[in-house]
C-alpha cells in the first residue's frame, strides 16, 4: 500500500496519521498529500456514512484523524497553491460547550474546500459579529446543540443585521435541536441535517454547488 | 479484576464494590428540559403534584425491585435549582445529583445544598474537560464532597482514550486530579455514551475504569435513546423493549449507575435492570461473590422466601 493510501485508509478508519503524514512530506508534494491522501480519506468516511455504514464514533474518528493530519500538513500548503471554495466562520453559541458535530462540519468543509475558521464552542453573540467583521467570511455557521441555547442563533442573526453585516455574508444554522424551519424563521440562509448537507448547502450558498 | 473496589455511602446509598456485591443504582431525572410536569424553566415553576407522583413511583419501584436510587434534578438557572432542590429534599429522602449544562448553574446549586445542611445527600453532576479554575475554586470552597466526572471529548472516545482523560497525559491534569482540587472525596466515573451502537464501547471503559481505578462507574446511555427514538419513530412498546436491552449492557459489564432518563420510565427501567442485575449477582457466585445485601434484586425478585 502506497503511503498516499495509508493516509486515506487511516483517516478513514480514525486513526493517528500525523507521523504518516510528516513522512510522506519528505518525498510528496502538500497539495498531492492533501488531495489524495487526507481529503481522500474524509470522503470516503462520509461516504460510509451516508450508506449507513458509518456510525457516529466512526465519523467523530475519521474528523479527529483529519483534524491531526491538518495540523501536520497546513503549515507545507501555499496559499496560492489551492483553490479555495470560499472562507467559512463557524461556532457554537454561547452557554453550550458541545463541540462534537462542529469537528465534523469542519472535517467535511474543508474536504469540500472551504478554508474555516474555527471560533469554537461557548462563543458569545458579539465574539460572531466581532469576528465576521475581521475574517469576511463568505459563510458564518452558528451551531446549538441544545433546545435552551438554540434561541440565541436569532440574536445572532440580528446582531449581524444590526452591524451592517447582514448583506455581506451568509448564514447557516444546525446544531441537534435545530430543524429547517428554524432555520428559516430565524432569517438564516441555509440548514444541514449533518455534515454531508452542510458541505453541499455550504457550496450552494458560495455559488459553486 | 482486584479482589475489592470502592464503596460510598451517599446519603444511605450503597455504590460500588465488584459486580454482584452491591445492586447497581437507578438514576431518573426531573425539571430537565421539556419534563411535562416544569412550567417554568427559568424561574422554577412546576406542577409540585405531578412531580410527586413521580417521585413516589420510582420510590415504590426502588423498593419493589431492590435497586437503590438518586434523583437527577436538572436546572437551567440558579434560581430554578434552588426551588428544585428545596423540593426534592422536603420530598424525598434519596440522594440527589446538582445536574445542568451550565456550571455557573451547578456551582450556585452546590452552594445552596451546602448551605441548607444536605451536604450528606448532594452530588455534584458532574466535572468535564470544559472545567475551569473558577468551577475547581468554588466547588472547594463550598465544600460539597460528592460529584461525577464526566470521562469524555470528541478526541477520547475508544474506551483506552477515557481512561486517559482521567489520568492526564503530558501537561493536561487528570480529571481524577481535578476533582481532588475541588475537594471531592467520593467521585463517580461516567465515560460518556456518544450513541446507541456504541453503548459496547462505553461498557468496555466502564470495566476499563473500574479495574484501574477501583472506582464506582456508571453511564447515562438515556440521552442516546431518545435521539435514536426521534430518529427512528419508536412507539409504545418497541422504544420500552430497545430501552431495557440497552440499560442492561453496561450492567453486563459491572456498572455501579445508571442514568435512565426521565423518572416516567421507572415503570420499565427497574424491572429491566433488576433482572440484569441478578444475573450478574448469580454469576458472581462462580467467584464465590454474593449479594452483601438483602434487598439485593437477585434476592427481591428471584427469592424463594
Amino acid at each position: 500500500m502506497s503511503a498516499l493510501e495509508q493516509i486515506k485508509d487511516g483517516i478513514t478508519e480514525g486513526d493517528p496519521v500525523a507521523s504518516l503524514v510528516e513522512e510522506a512530506l519528505s518525498s510528496t508534494d502538500a497539495e498531492i498529500i492533501l488531495s489524495q491522501g487526507v481529503i481522500a480519506g474524509i470522503q470516503k468516511a462520509g461516504e460510509l456514512w451516508q450508506e449507513g455504514k458509518y456510525f457516529l464514533p466512526d465519523v467523530v474518528l475519521a474528523a479527529e484523524s483529519f483534524k491531526e493530519a491538518m495540523e501536520v500538513l497546513e503549515p507545507h500548503i501555499s496559499e496560492t497553491g489551492t483553490k479555495k471554495t470560499g472562507t467559512y466562520l463557524i461556532g457554537v453559541v454561547e452557554g453550550d460547550m458541545h463541540d462534537l458535530g462542529k469537528s465534523i462540519v469542519i472535517a467535511m468543509l474543508t474536504s469540500g474546500g472551504f478554508e474555516v475558521v474555527d471560533l469554537g464552542s461557548n462563543v458569545p453573540v458579539q465574539t460572531f459579529v466581532d469576528k465576521v467583521k475581521e475574517h469576511e467570511p463568505d459563510i458564518v455557521g452558528i451551531g446549538a446543540y441544545m433546545s435552551t441555547t438554540m434561541l440565541l442563533i436569532k440574536d445572532v442573526v440580528e446582531a449581524l443585521s444590526e452591524a451592517g453585516l447582514r448583506d455581506k455574508v451568509k448564514v447557516m444554522a444546525g446544531g441537534v435541536p435545530v430543524t429547517s424551519k428554524y432555520a428559516e424563521d430565524v432569517g438564516a440562509d441555509g440548514f444541514g441535517m449533518d455534515a454531508l448537507e452542510a458541505l453541499e448547502v455550504a457550496r450552494k450558498l458560495a455559488g459553486v454547488g | 479484576m482486584p479482589d475489592q473496589k470502592v464503596v460510598y455511602d451517599l446519603g444511605g446509598v450503597t455504590i460500588g464494590g465488584l459486580p454482584g456485591e452491591y445492586a447497581p443504582v437507578m438514576i431518573g431525572s426531573i425539571f430537565y428540559s421539556g419534563d411535562p410536569c416544569l412550567s417554568n424553566p427559568i424561574t422554577g415553576e412546576f406542577d409540585a403534584d405531578h412531580a410527586l407522583r413521580l417521585l413516589e413511583t420510582d420510590r415504590l419501584m426502588s423498593e419493589k425491585h431492590g435497586l437503590p436510587r438518586i434523583i437527577d434534578i436538572i436546572g437551567e438557572t440558579g434560581e430554578a435549582m434552588r426551588a428544585y432542590i428545596d423540593f426534592v429534599a422536603k420530598a424525598d429522602d434519596a440522594p440527589f445529583l446538582i445536574d445542568s449544562m451550565r456550571p455557573e448553574v451547578r456551582m450556585a446549586g452546590a452552594a445552596y445544598a451546602m448551605d441548607r445542611g444536605l451536604g450528606e445527600r448532594a452530588i455534584y453532576n458532574s466535572i468535564d474537560v470544559h472545567w475551569s479554575e473558577n468551577e475547581i475554586e468554588g466547588l472547594s470552597k463550598c465544600g460539597i464532597k460528592a460529584g461525577v466526572i464526566l470521562a469524555f471529548d470528541a478526541a477520547h472516545i475508544k474506551p483506552d482514550a477515557r481512561m486517559e482523560l482521567l489520568r492526564g497525559s503530558g501537561d493536561i491534569p487528570g480529571l481524577l486530579e481535578v476533582a481532588q482540587r475541588a475537594g471531592l472525596e467520593k467521585v463517580l466515573i461516567d465515560p460518556g455514551v456518544l450513541d446507541l451502537v456504541s453503548m459496547g464501547w462505553t461498557s468496555r471503559a466502564i470495566a476499563m475504569i473500574k479495574e484501574e481505578t477501583g472506582l464506582p462507574c456508571g453511564c447515562a446511555p438515556s440521552n442516546a435513546l431518545y435521539s435514536w427514538r426521534k430518529k427512528a419513530r419508536l412507539e409504545t412498546p418497541v422504544f420500552e423493549a430497545a430501552g431495557a436491552a440497552i440499560l442492561c449492557r453496561p450492567v453486563y459489564a459491572g456498572a455501579d449507575f445508571l442514568f435512565y432518563g426521565p423518572l416516567s420510565n421507572a415503570s420499565w427501567a427497574y424491572p429491566a435492570v433488576g433482572v440484569a442485575a441478578s444475573l450478574v449477582a448469580y454469576e458472581a457466585r462462580l467467584q464465590r461473590r454474593r449479594p452483601k445485601k438483602d434487598s439485593h434484586p437477585l434476592y427481591r425478585l428471584f427469592g424463594q422466601g
